[in-house]
């Protein structure tokens, strides 16, 4: 009988619910983080992102303060994207005895600027002579890395160095006039846009990319008897990366944003529920008793709301380095406060009726009626609070990991922003790194706030105006 | 019965203002002496080297003397003192507004009296946030009085849509965001600061001074109007049931006179405790926001210290912003008691 009663009260609850526009409105948006919550690992673009977010060689082969790929969605003149090419021409030859293999890629490219780089992958072991070469379409050819090296076991990579700057800056030479080099310093120089752009003059101020099929040649000297080189790939990183870009250190934002989202919702939930819950024991505990328990309890309220959350929670977390857990326990030691003036008034109420009388004369006694009869009945008055209290503590975390004290653990928006404001997002104008993660942020809380409003709307019909 | 009213509330914010500033005093006390002990390492190190390059020492002199100038150093510090006596005497200390000297800030003269570099970040913060308070209240009553004719009309369900969701908009971000765009990408506004670098003089100051205040003024003002706008609505829709307005319209008073005349002045009160409130509390800055602007206020002040370890500014900033805070509390409580008879009542009661 009394599930049937509940059951029947949720569900009159939910009628009301779906009439408040807003409120629906907030439990749409909070679901669908939900479905990306669940959906992490398969969404997630590079799947070790919560573990390798601050490796910056798990990194290495993304363009860095790259642009979302969809910007090139509308744009005539398409920058290049990130390719891999794993398959290659092999030919062996003999040279005074060594063998030389060859590994010759082609790669396609009709871009309206040149990659940012050419990395070259393979797993070496043993003394190993390596060349990369680049021939272009019109039958130039570029050597852009060599090394001589013993290698053990190990997967090497490597990328166009300071030694191809050099030669681009010569190739470059050959068609500028001697004003234009005076002006030029070959360290600014970058290799790529010259030996992607077309021979003509300007190549070394304003290249003209030169499109068409593209020849990049790894040969791979085996030095000694024992040597072996296996499994060779080269990446050309483009200028567009993934969903939302690329920051300074070449992470996926789209990967960071979307493994954020758990952190935001643990942080606002748990502090929500552990602080309501707080605050309706000690609203109702203090109504209760009354007389100088609850004056006690008041005063010590009272210290809360003055202390000043932020100051000390900043100071706290900037002394001892806190992790998550911590944070979320000093979040709930400050946020605890805002329910009890609500949950005091109703159970001061509530103390005077009469089954809490007649629970005494059963002989409940204290403990047994403050929890077990007038804390279930004020819960559902406190949901909406709950709400209404989860924004705070996602943006409180969110600011704190903005000025670098986060957990260091862990991927959050507001350690993005950090990074992002301390990683010159707003001087290279990589918006991308800037307005997606406060969005989604400002998304989640005030979806919360709309939830919050329509309960309370729902469970506090005096408070309705009109 | 007014006085008693006074002197009870006024006991009672002075004690708990001096229980905030020994927990205060507490917490930082930890930090503290974690960073003098540091510090003092430090500095015999750098000591001893020079001692030993002067060769003035053996081994043992130069021990000895090691032992001693640490003692010293940690006597000099109150380290020696028991941890409690510490709190006692720094929360004493910052009670009577003896904020005492920086170890590193200095203010803009090159003073390290803590109260000077207090005294010049606040003026900083008050100007920013009193000249937001004025718009957003002005503009908060113009829309709100809109909102309030018609409610449930296009304007009112908007606005109030708008301002439920700023309940979850980061401030700081909104800042960054127009930052990046005003300062970075289209560069009509500085990207921080209080001045240009060359600070202009006369009336140019001032409008140098506008130049870069508009940014973060424009910040708090789109982030603040909404729910400014939606709380005079509540206030004003609330009075509008009030018989006294019930006759002003059987009188054939004009809507737009019992709207602007009789409700607002009933509703005006709240929005005076609203404002009060606000203003008192934003005086500690905005420790994120005015980061992200450098803007040189209280809240920056604060992060600053806090990063360089300057602890006595830190404490310094902390009391000075909870006791402004405070005040305000207990003059508003103070105007409330002397004009509504019956809170002095249920205050004795």
């Amino acid at each position: 009988m009394k599930i049937k009663e509940l059951f029947s009260e949720i569900l009159d609850f939910f009628k009301d619910f779906v009439k408040v526009k807003t409120g629906l409105i907030g439990v749409g948006i909070i679901l669908l983080f939900l479905i990306l919550l669940i959906l992490e690992p398969y969404i997630l673009v590079y799947k070790d992102t919560n573990t390798q977010w601050r490796n910056i060689t798990y990194w290495q082969d993304n363009p860095a303060n790259a642009a979302p790929v969809w910007t090139q969605l509308f744009s005539k003149d398409k920058k290049p994207i990130t390719k891999f090419i794993f398959d290659s021409e092999t030919e062996e030859e003999d040279m005074n005895g060594v063998t030389v293999k060859s590994y010759i890629f082609d790669y396609k490219f009709n871009y309206s600027e040149a990659p940012q780089n050419i990395i070259f992958h393979g797993d070496a072991n043993g003394f190993l002579g390596l060349q990369i070469f680049v021939e272009r379409p019109d039958g130039e050819k570029f050597e852009i890395y060599r090394i001589a090296q013993n290698f053990s076991n190990e997967n090497i990579r490597m990328t166009a160095n300071t030694e191809a700057r050099k030669i681009a800056y010569d190739f470059g030479k050959t068609v500028e006039d001697e004003q234009t080099l005076l002006n030029i310093d070959p360290n600014d120089l970058k290799a790529l846009d010259v030996i992607f752009g077309e021979k003509k003059t300007g190549i070394l101020v304003k290249p003209i990319p030169l499109k068409g099929h593209y020849k990049i040649i790894a040969k791979v000297l085996f030095l000694d008897s024992a040597a072996t080189f296996e499994n060779p790939y080269i990446v050309i990183t483009g200028k567009v990366s993934g969903l939302l870009g690329t920051d300074n250190l070449k992470r996926d934002l789209f990967s960071g944003v979307i493994a954020g989202i758990k952190w935001a919702l643990l942080i606002g939930v748990l502090t929500a529920v552990i602080s309501v819950f707080i605050g309706l024991f000690w609203g109702v505990t203090s109504a209760y008793y009354g007389g100088f328990i609850d004056a006690a309890m008041n005063r010590i309220y009272e210290f809360f709301i003055n202390m000043p959350m932020l100051p000390i929670l900043i100071a706290i977390s900037a002394v001892f380095k806190i992790n998550i857990w911590i944070l979320i326990l000093l979040l709930c030691l400050f946020s605890w406060t805002g329910s009890v003036r609500t949950v005091r008034a109703i159970a001061l109420q509530l103390k005077e009726e009469v089954f809490v009388e007649a629970s005494k004369a059963l002989g409940a006694n204290h403990w047994r009626l403050i929890f077990r009869h007038i804390m279930p009945l004020i819960l559902p008055l406190t949901f909406a609070n709950m709400a209404f209290s989860v924004p705070g503590a996602i943006l409180t975390e969110a600011g704190l990991s903005l000025l670098g004290l986060g957990d260091p653990s862990i991927v959050t928006w507001g350690g993005i922003l950090h990074d992002a404001q301390t990683g010159g997002a707003f001087i290279n104008n990589l918006w991308w790194w800037i307005i997606p993660p406060g969005l989604i942020m400002a998304l989640l809380a005030s979806s919360f706030v709309f939830v919050g409003w329509a309960m309370d709307k729902i469970l506090h019909p005096k408070l309705r105006t009109r | 019965m007014y006085r008693k009213y006074v002197i009870k509330r006024l006991i009672n914010a002075v004690v708990m203002y001096a229980i905030i500033l020994i927990a205060i005093s507490a917490i930082f006390n930890n930090t503290a002496e974690r960073v003098v002990r540091q510090d003092i390492d430090d500095l015999l190190k750098a000591e001893s080297q020079r001692v030993i390059k002067s060769g003035k020492f053996n081994v043992e002199q130069l021990e000895e003397w090691k032992a001693k100038r640490k003692t010293e150093l940690i006597h000099r510090y109150y380290l020696d003192r028991p941890f409690l006596l510490r709190v006692f005497y720094n929360a004493y200390k910052a009670f009577t507004f003896k904020y005492g000297n920086s170890m590193i800030m200095r203010s803009s003269k090159g003073d390290r009296e803590v109260w000077k570099i207090l005294i010049e970040a606040l003026p900083k913060t008050a100007i920013l946030f009193t000249t937001d308070f004025v718009i957003v209240t002005f503009f908060g009553i113009l829309i709100g009085l809109k909102m309030a004719r018609k409610p449930g009309g296009a304007l009112d369900r908007t606005v109030s849509f708008i301002a439920l969701a700023s309940n979850g908009l980061p401030l700081w971000w909104l800042g960054m965001v127009f930052l990046f765009f005003f300062a970075y990408t289209i560069k009509l506004f500085p990207s921080g600061g209080l001045h240009s670098v060359p600070t202009p003089t006369g009336f140019m100051n001032f409008l140098d001074l506008l130049y870069h205040m508009f940014l973060p003024l424009l910040t708090l003002f789109i982030s603040g109007i909404w729910g400014s706008a939606y709380f005079i609505r509540q206030l004003v829709l609330g009075t509008m049931n009030e018989d006294f307005i019930m006759s002003a319209r059987a009188r054939g008073l004009s809507e737009s006179k019992i709207l602007y005349k009789h409700t607002l002045r009933s509703a005006a009160p709240p929005i005076v405790t609203n404002v009060i409130l606000g203003l008192f509390g934003s005086l500690g800055g905005a420790i994120i926001f005015e980061g992200i602007f450098s803007w040189p206020g209280m809240g920056n002040l604060y992060w600053i210290a806090l990063q360089q370890n300057d602890l006595a500014v830190v404490m310094g900033n902390t009391s000075l912003s909870v006791f402004l805070f405070m005040m305000g509390l207990v003059l508003l409580d103070f105007i409330y008691g002397f004009l509504d008879p019956r809170i002095k009542v249920g205050g004795k009661a």
